[in-house]
C-alpha cells in the first residue's frame, strides 16, 4: 500500500481499514493519498464528488503521528467518509445539490451531528458528494453509475452510491426521505441503512420532509453498516458473533403479497425468487401477509412530502428562485401550495394506518423482505422505464418499494443480491421492528453469508 | 446562473402542474377512499418532551 498505484486497500472495507491502521500494518495517510488519487483519476468521469477536503491528507499524518505516538485512537481511525452535500460540516460548503450555499438555510446553520460523531471516533471526512437537488430526486445529474457509465446511479444520495461503489471512499452518508440511501446503493450494488426515524440523529443536515427525512449509511458490507451505524446512533451494541457461522434456522421472514410483487422487471423477478430460495434453504421460514393501505401509499407520501419540501424552502418559493432549480424539482416544490390541508391530515392518517398494518405483520414475523427496487439502473437521460410491460415514470417505478417505510419510519436495510443481463446490480431490502436496527443488520449480514457476491464495477482497481 | 423563467404562472402553471402530474393527484385523491375511521393523523407534538426542553 506504500506505492501511490497501489489501490487494492481502497476496496477493501472499513472494518478491515480501520484494523489495519489501528495495528500499524497500513498508515492513515497512505489510505488517503490512494482515495485522492483515484478520485483524481476516475471522479471527472464519475462525477461522485462536488467538493474535496483539502485538508484531508494533513489530517491522516496527524492520525498517523498519534498511532505513532501509542495514543489511543477512535473506532473510525482510518476511515475515509464521503459525505452527501446536505450535511451542514465546518470545513465544506453545504450546498443541497443547488451548487449555492444559500439553499442550505432551512438546515438552521448548526454542524451535522452526525460527521461530529463521526469526527470524534477519528473518521475523517474525504469530501462531499453529489446529490439530487435538494433530495428531491433519482437520477443525481451529472453522475454516472460506476457499473457503466451510460446509466444512473440512482438518487437522490447518487454521489454517495457512486463513491462507494467506485472504491473512493470508505463508506459515505446519505439521507433517505423515500428511499433515497437505498435506492443508490441497490443501483450501484452497495449495501445502504435507512435506520428508525429519530434513531440517528437529523441535526444539521438541511431538512427535506422533517417527518420523512431519515440520515443513512451506504458501504461496502453490512459489516461496516453495522459499524456506521453504532457510531451515528451511539448504539455500542455493534458486532456479534461471526456471521457465517450461524444459520438462518428460527427466523421469520414476512412477504407482502400485494404492492412488493406487482410490476417487477423479469431480472429482478428471477434474483428476487432466488434469493427468497436462499433464505429458506438455509433454514428461514417464510409466510405472505397482505398490507392492504399500500394501496394508498403513493397519494400519503406525495402529500406529506411537497407539502413538507414546498415549507422548508419557502423563502426560496416566495422569492422567486425556484428557478435555479431543475425542472423536475422545481415542479414538485411548486406542487406543495396545491396540496389541501384536508388531504394532507388524510395523508397522516393513512400513514398511521399503514404502521399499524406493518405492526401486525411485525408482530408475526422477525423481518420482512422485498426487492429494493422493481428496476435496475436506467440510461442516462431517460425518465420512464419499461416494467413488465408498461411504460412508468422513473420515480414512481423506482421508489415504489422504499418509500413505505420512510412513511412508517420503520428500519430498512439493502443488499447486492445480484446483477441484470447488463451486469447493473440488483437489490434485497429487509425491514426490521421500530427500533431493532443492530438486530436487522446482524440479519442482513447473515444473509450477505449465503449469498454470492456480485463482486466490484470494473475498471476502478 | 439562474434560468429565466419561460413557464406558465399562476393559474396556467397550477394547470400544467395538474396535468403533468396527473397520476399524484390522483393518488391524493383517493386518500379520502382509505378506511381512516378512528385513525387519528400522526403529529409530532410531544408536550412532555417539548416541556422538558424548556419549550
Amino acid at each position: 500500500m506504500e506505492s501511490e498505484n497501489d489501490w487494492s486497500e481502497t476496496f477493501s472495507g472499513l472494518n478491515d481499514q480501520v484494523a489495519a491502521v489501528a495495528q500499524g500494518q497500513l498508515r492513515a495517510e497512505a489510505l488517503c493519498r490512494a482515495y485522492l488519487a483515484k478520485i483524481e483519476k476516475f471522479d471527472d468521469e464519475l462525477q461522485a464528488f462536488t467538493q474535496i477536503n483539502d485538508r484531508a491528507l494533513e489530517q491522516a499524518r496527524e492520525l498517523d503521528r498519534k498511532i505513532a505516538r501509542g495514543e489511543p485512537v477512535g473506532r473510525l481511525a482510518g476511515a475515509f467518509i464521503a459525505v452527501k452535500d446536505n450535511y451542514i460540516s465546518p470545513e465544506l460548503e453545504c450546498t443541497v445539490g443547488t451548487g449555492s450555499t444559500a439553499w442550505n438555510s432551512p438546515g438552521g446553520g448548526a454542524n451535522s451531528k452526525c460527521v461530529e460523531l463521526l469526527r470524534a471516533e477519528d473518521a475523517i471526512v474525504i469530501g462531499l458528494t453529489r446529490m439530487h437537488a435538494l433530495a428531491w430526486g433519482n437520477v443525481t445529474s451529472p453522475t454516472k453509475n460506476p457499473w457503466d457509465t451510460g446509466f444512473v446511479p440512482g438518487g437522490s444520495s447518487g454521489g454517495s452510491g457512486a463513491a462507494v461503489a467506485a472504491g473512493l471512499c470508505s463508506a459515505a452518508l446519505g439521507s433517505d426521505t423515500g428511499g433515497s440511501v437505498r435506492m443508490p446503493a441497490s443501483m450501484c450494488g452497495v449495501c445502504g441503512f435507512k435506520p428508525t426515524f429519530g434513531a440517528v440523529d437529523s441535526t444539521g443536515i438541511v431538512p427535506h420532509s422533517w417527518s420523512l427525512d431519515h440520515p443513512g449509511p451506504l458501504a461496502r458490507s453490512v459489516e461496516d453498516l453495522l459499524l456506521m451505524n453504532s457510531v451515528m446512533a451511539e448504539d455500542p451494541s455493534v458486532l456479534g458473533e461471526p456471521a457465517d457461522d450461524r444459520t438462518l434456522s428460527g427466523t421469520a421472514v414476512g412477504l407482502i403479497g400485494n404492492h412488493f410483487s406487482e410490476r417487477l422487471a423479469p431480472d429482478v423477478e428471477l434474483a428476487w425468487n432466488g434469493a427468497i430460495d436462499t433464505l429458506t434453504g438455509n433454514g428461514a421460514s417464510t409466510a405472505k401477509y397482505e398490507v392492504p393501505a399500500l394501496e394508498f401509499g403513493l397519494g400519503a407520501i406525495f402529500a406529506i412530502e411537497v407539502v413538507s419540501a414546498a415549507t422548508a424552502f419557502d423563502q426560496f418559493v416566495s422569492a422567486g428562485r425556484t428557478g435555479e432549480l431543475p425542472d423536475d424539482v422545481r415542479d414538485l416544490i411548486d406542487m406543495g401550495r396545491m396540496v389541501p390541508a384536508v388531504d394532507y391530515l388524510h395523508a397522516e392518517r393513512v400513514r398511521k394506518l399503514l404502521f399499524d398494518e406493518f405492526s401486525q405483520v411485525l408482530a408475526h414475523t422477525d423481518v420482512i423482505a422485498t426487492p429494493t427496487m422493481p428496476v435496475t439502473a436506467w440510461p442516462i437521460g431517460e425518465w420512464t422505464v419499461d416494467v413488465g410491460g408498461k411504460e412508468e415514470n422513473v420515480l414512481d417505478a423506482s421508489w415504489r418499494f422504499t418509500y413505505p417505510f420512510n412513511l412508517t419510519g420503520l428500519p430498512a436495510v439493502t443488499i447486492p443480491i445480484g446483477r441484470d443481463e447488463r451486469g447493473l446490480p440488483i437489490g434485497m431490502q429487509f425491514v426490521g421492528r421500530p427500533g431493532a436496527d443492530m438486530e436487522l443488520l446482524e440479519f442482513a449480514k447473515k444473509v450477505v453469508c449465503k449469498t454470492a457476491s456480485i463482486g466490484n464495477p470494473g475498471g476502478y482497481e | 446562473m439562474p434560468k429565466s423563467d419561460v413557464r406558465p404562472k399562476g393559474q396556467d402553471r397550477e394547470k400544467a402542474l395538474r396535468e403533468q402530474y396527473a397520476h399524484v393527484w390522483e393518488a391524493i385523491a383517493e386518500l379520502k377512499n382509505a378506511k381512516l375511521n378512528g385513525i387519528s393523523p400522526i403529529v409530532q407534538f410531544d408536550p412532555h418532551r417539548e416541556s422538558q426542553n424548556g419549550k
